[in-house]
């Protein structure tokens, strides 16, 4: 099985030219060193300035090489270092690394390589440019319990992250667990298209398909007999938009007041694209679908969209609302889990899932729109703990909606007024997140 | 599926890389390690530095006692295999006793070459931990007479050098460091060495005869040459440990002949490291790559196989690095070039430093450096995953640390997004 650990990440290729302070910063750490952790790359000529440094290998092959044994991974925090007692300094490590993570001195027959100081990496605090960062992956696999259920393949279109967060999710809530789907695009793992069956394999996951209007009370209905029978099965679904904002928002809201035992998941790409990208409730304002054309009288919806996530934190029967997106698994993990303990009362989550079909966006742009989508607040991360709201993931510089407006072309035809008012819309609901969150 | 038995011959690079990968590939299965040497695993890489001193016995072992029980493995140590017969799945050990496997790995590695004269003189090589045993309590200030010119006799040379003894280097031919370095390194070495105070003789040709007149050796070559020493090392090369494997029909050439999962003639019998003649990476051809890492990589892929789970083995590339008084030398690849390869040279007048790379279609295929600044693994990157290097040749002979990083991580990202998905970002 694949294990994440934590890592040092560099945005790659945007370092100024001639900087070098995260290397003079790893020399000093490693007292008389002549070699460091962290080796910037200036190449003027191909204007490419940037910096390399041990990606703390899954596999490690200077640890699998190391003619005594001296480098080891710890299995705890992934970190890969170097045992100098037992380093003979042959400096073998440095020719089997293929990613740069070792250097050699050969004059001092010194090898070194970044050993996340601990924990707490020096170069991350002194690049002045923020271009370093550590990258925590490490509780992200505290959160899986199972192998994947879901059989290979997708039957979604390539580059759509709803296939991807629909795995993660199904390998965090565990066994025990039956999957309601209702009409839309993940409606196709569970049915398949052209095939017998999608991706959940009867076997591993059962699935029921609901009818748009009714998925609540389909997993209401579930949940209350298993409950009758004795048996602790979670009830969950994974639905789009338009089932959960419009079509069965009625039951949706009557299960949440009641406060039915379900686990309901939302995942939000913001139309009927499964249809052929009809405006829906969450569809954001500005936004071009084919039913909210752009022309001379239209330019993309009018109207701000439902933000149902806190519509549904507000119904009594609620204990736990979150906002996630597989852009922040690690995130999105822990609010999972949180979820998978609520015995008394509904959870709801709503999953930001871009479609670049929709949206007309690169396909490979999905989690850069997620984590865009984030970045600018307009998709902020919090959870609601029977009505103690707390935002999840601080955002400290929102950078302004343009920058994720524009990796949509949907968005193409806003001018600086509309792009204005969508900003306003922005703030406005972040500034009622925040007064409705604790201070953390 | 009842527990099967895995018997490996070897503790050496080769057999621990096995045993971890049948456990990586989530095998309970019994494992049982049988070696004739009485020590815990070792490299032979690392006993120069226990006779310079740079390291302690304690040091130096690969695996503790408990990483064997980490492995719920078996590990027998000082148990000499005499003969194996695969019909009968069955081993039979020096001492008498015999087993039977369900799998077999041979991973027996190499023994060093010596010639008859020096056999019957009962002279022995190098390689392994009772061969340092014998010369680490040799007496101050001794002649050592080292034959053979290559990473162990210089390497040695420099061990002894540094201990006080006065060493000497004879190579059989002209050329020294065969073939793994370009011949202009050759007088570049063998100056640095004089200067140190080692010389180093060309040409002398093999061992003809050796006397031991007053508790000092008289050695006397083919080329008519004679010198008296306290001490002699052969180090001139290795050749596979398989004499206990002439009756078991198994496919001999120089090496046991394996394919690329590792397997010999036999389909329940694999062997890795020195021992084994695998696939190359150019042309797939059997050969004996005889290195540390190519042992490692071929153990992991035959523990794989053994363990139920297929891996293809990618090819051994000849790689060496060697390291002399801080000087600095890198060999990778293949560099005999043929007619239609791109050769780079860049060598200055006072033999400082040299470089060299070869490209075939716009690929690397060998490098060749001294004392320049250079990341080896990022070269082995680019020749194992036949990156399409373009027009940058010259700027990667001129600054191949930098250049070589660079193209590895453009090719990784090009990896991670396909072709098509840059076209439309664009």
């Amino acid at each position: 099985m694949t294990v994440f650990n934590t890592t040092i990440k560099v945005e790659s290729g945007k370092c100024p030219p001639d900087c070098s302070i995260c290397r003079e910063t790893c020399l000093r750490r490693f007292a008389n060193a002549s070699a460091s952790g962290i080796s910037p790359i200036h190449l003027p000529e191909l204007g490419f300035h940037s910096a390399i440094l041990c990606v703390q290998c899954g596999e490690p092959a200077c640890e699998a090489c190391c003619p005594t044994g001296a480098i080891v991974k710890n299995p705890d925090d992934g970190v890969v270092k170097i045992n100098k007692s037992k380093c003979m300094g042959c400096g073998l490590c440095s020719l089997v690394c293929p990613y740069g993570g070792i250097e050699y001195n050969a004059a001092t027959k010194q090898t070194i390589k970044c050993d996340h100081c601990n924990g707490d990496p020096e170069c991350v605090k002194a690049c002045p440019h923020g271009l370093i960062s550590l990258v925590e992956n490490g509780a992200v696999i505290d959160h899986f319990q199972i192998d994947d259920p879901l059989v290979h393949g997708t039957p979604m279109c390539a580059g759509c992250p709803a296939e991807t967060a629909h795995r993660f999710t199904m390998r965090i809530l565990g066994k025990d667990v039956i999957l309601v789907g209702a009409p839309g695009c993940a409606c196709s793992m569970i049915l398949g298209v052209e095939t017998p069956q999608g991706i959940c394999a009867p076997e591993s996951v059962p699935c029921h398909m609901a009818l748009l209007t009714n998925v609540a009370s389909v997993m209401t209905g579930m949940k209350r007999y298993y409950q009758k029978v004795g048996r602790d099965v979670k009830v969950v679904s994974f639905v789009g938009d338009g089932a959960t904002a419009d079509i069965g928002f009625q039951p949706l809201s009557g299960a949440a007041e009641r406060g039915e035992n379900i686990i309901y998941i939302c995942y939000d790409n913001e139309a009927y694209m499964n249809t052929g990208i009809q405006r829906s409730g969450t569809t954001p304002m500005g936004a071009w679908t084919t039913t909210t054309e752009v022309g001379e009288y239209q330019q993309g919806k009018a109207k701000a969209n439902k933000y149902v996530p806190l519509l549904m934190a507000l119904h009594g029967g609620v204990s736990y609302t979150a906002t996630a997106t597989i852009g922040f698994p690690q995130d999105y993990a822990r609010k999972l889990k949180k979820a998978m303990q609520v015995k008394d009362g509904m959870v709801y989550i709503h999953l930001f899932s871009p479609c670049h079909v929709g949206w007309r966006a690169s396909e490979d742009s999905a989690i850069e729109m997620c984590e865009t989508a984030v970045a600018t607040n307009y998709f902020p991360l919090w959870e609601a703990e029977k009505g103690v709201f707390r935002i999840t993931h601080q955002v400290k510089d929102p950078k302004p909606v343009q920058e994720f407006t524009k990796l949509a072309d949907r968005f193409r035809h806003l001018d600086q007024e509309a792009l204005g008012l969508l900003q306003q819309l922005v703030d406005e609901r972040m500034a009622t997140v925040k007064k409705l969150a604790r201070p953390l | 599926m009842p527990k099967r038995k895995h018997l490996i011959i070897g503790s050496g690079g080769a057999a621990l890389s096995a045993l971890k990968q049948i456990r990586k590939s989530g095998s309970d299965d019994e494992v049982k390690l049988v070696t004739m040497e009485d020590y815990l695993p070792y490299s032979p890489m690392s006993l120069p530095y226990l006779i310079s001193g740079t390291k302690k016995e304690e040091e130096i072992y690969i695996a503790e006692k408990d990483f064997f029980n980490k492995m719920n493995a078996v590990f027998v140590r000082g148990k000499r295999v005499d003969r194996i017969e695969p019909d009968h799945d069955q081993v039979f050990y020096a001492d008498g006793e015999s087993e039977t496997y369900d799998t077999l790995l041979i991973a027996t590695g190499s023994d060093p070459k010596l010639q008859p004269v020096l056999v019957s003189a009962n002279i022995p090589g190098f390689h392994i931990m009772d061969d340092y045993a014998g010369l680490k309590n040799i007496e101050d200030n001794s002649r050592v007479t080292i034959l053979g010119v290559g990473f162990v006799g210089t390497e040695l040379a420099v061990s002894l050098t540094e201990k006080g003894h006065g060493v000497h280097l004879i190579a059989p031919r002209e050329r020294i460091l065969r073939p793994y370095f370009d011949a202009d390194l050759d007088d570049i070495v063998i100056d640095l060495f004089s200067e140190k105070g080692i010389p180093i003789e060309l040409s002398w040709g093999e061992v003809t005869a050796l006397e031991r007149p007053n508790h000092s050796i008289a050695v006397t070559f083919d080329s008519g040459k004679k010198i008296t020493t306290d001490v002699l090392v052969p180090a001139a090369g290795v050749t596979p440990r398989i004499s206990f494997l002439k009756d078991s029909g198994l496919r001999i050439n120089e090496g046991l002949v394996v394919d690329r999962t590792m397997k010999t003639s036999k389909d329940n019998i694999f062997a890795a490291g020195d021992v084994a003649e695998a696939p190359g990476f150019f042309d797939g051809n059997n050969g004996q790559s005889l290195t540390w890492p190519s042992a490692v990589e071929q153990g992991r892929i035959a523990g794989s196989n053994m363990a139920g789970v297929e891996a293809v083995y990618d090819g051994w590339l000849s790689m060496n690095a060697f390291n002399f008084f801080g000087h600095f030398a890198l060999s990778i690849g293949e560099f005999g070039a043929s007619e239609n390869d791109d050769v780079f040279i860049d060598k200055d007048k006072g033999k400082k430093h040299f470089r060299k790379i070869v490209c075939r279609d716009n690929r690397l295929i060998g490098a060749n450096f001294f004392n320049v600044d250079v990341d080896g693994g990022a070269l082995q990157y680019l020749i194992r995953n036949r990156v399409n290097i373009g027009t940058h040749q010259k700027e990667l002979l001129n600054k191949p640390k930098e250049i070589g990083r660079w193209l590895m991580h453009e090719s990784e990202k090009k990896n991670a997004l396909s072709l098509e998905h840059q076209e439309t970002r664009k």
